[in-house]
């Protein structure tokens, strides 16, 4: 509820600016990285809606836009990556071996959860703003959350 | 009985609601951009999402019937 009145808010203010200067202040870059923010907004939607669905047939449906929501994400983001608006982050090397080695090690003592040291040790080495596993800095959920975004467009 | 459950229902009420407002929004993009590889996505996506609310208002009118 929160991100409609987010979003509502941000076309207000779309408009204010589109008429108070008679030009367009939006860049295609800009309006693109807000249709790319609306994706993931809607993809989590209908990923939220599937799982809240008991009757067959709403789920199905449920599912399928959720699908067609995130194959317009790449979509978007497709085109901003071909434009060069889109710079992914890669992985340090060095970060992916000490991660292999890691799980690598563990696997070797039978799966046991590591002990406390390697853990504290693991996580001492990895640079402060290094994204999780899932691609997400922790404790945010802004439009930056797709897997190795920078942020060239601005802080929400 | 309603077909449809409480949180169902909510959920229909939040999507319905954001694809509309998403329609409106990416039809003044597709207006406002000059790039034409960017107007064609931002309108292929706008027509998904007049499909998107077509296809839960059919669920949402659905749901009232044989209720009473």
């Amino acid at each position: 509820m929160t991100h409609h009145m987010e979003h509502a808010g941000q076309g207000v203010q779309m408009h204010q600016m589109q008429t108070a200067g008679g030009a367009n202040l939006l860049t295609d870059k800009n309006i693109l990285s807000d249709c790319l923010a609306s994706q993931k907004f809607l993809a989590a939607c209908y990923n939220h809606a599937v799982t809240e669905s008991a009757n067959e047939s709403l789920r199905r449906d449920f599912m399928g836009i959720y699908q067609e929501e995130q194959n317009n994400l790449k979509a978007v983001f497709d085109v901003m990556t071909r434009q060069g608006w889109y710079n992914l982050n890669y992985a340090n090397p060095q970060d992916i071996a000490q991660v292999q080695h890691q799980f690598q090690q563990e696997m070797a003592q039978g799966g046991q959860p590591q002990n406390f040291t390697a853990q504290h040790q693991y996580q001492a080495n990895v640079p402060a703003q290094q994204f999780n596993q899932y691609g997400v800095q922790a404790g945010q959920f802004t439009p930056h959350h797709h897997p190795g975004f920078q942020q060239p467009y601005r802080n929400w | 009985m309603p077909n449809l459950t409480q949180a169902e229902l909510m959920q229909l009420r939040e999507d319905i609601s954001a694809e509309m407002l998403m329609i409106q929004k990416f039809a003044a993009y597709a207006n406002m951009c000059n790039d034409q590889q960017v107007k064609q996505v931002i309108t292929n996506v706008q027509r998904t999402h007049e499909r998107h609310r077509d296809i839960l208002m059919r669920h949402l009118m659905a749901a009232g019937q044989g209720m009473m």
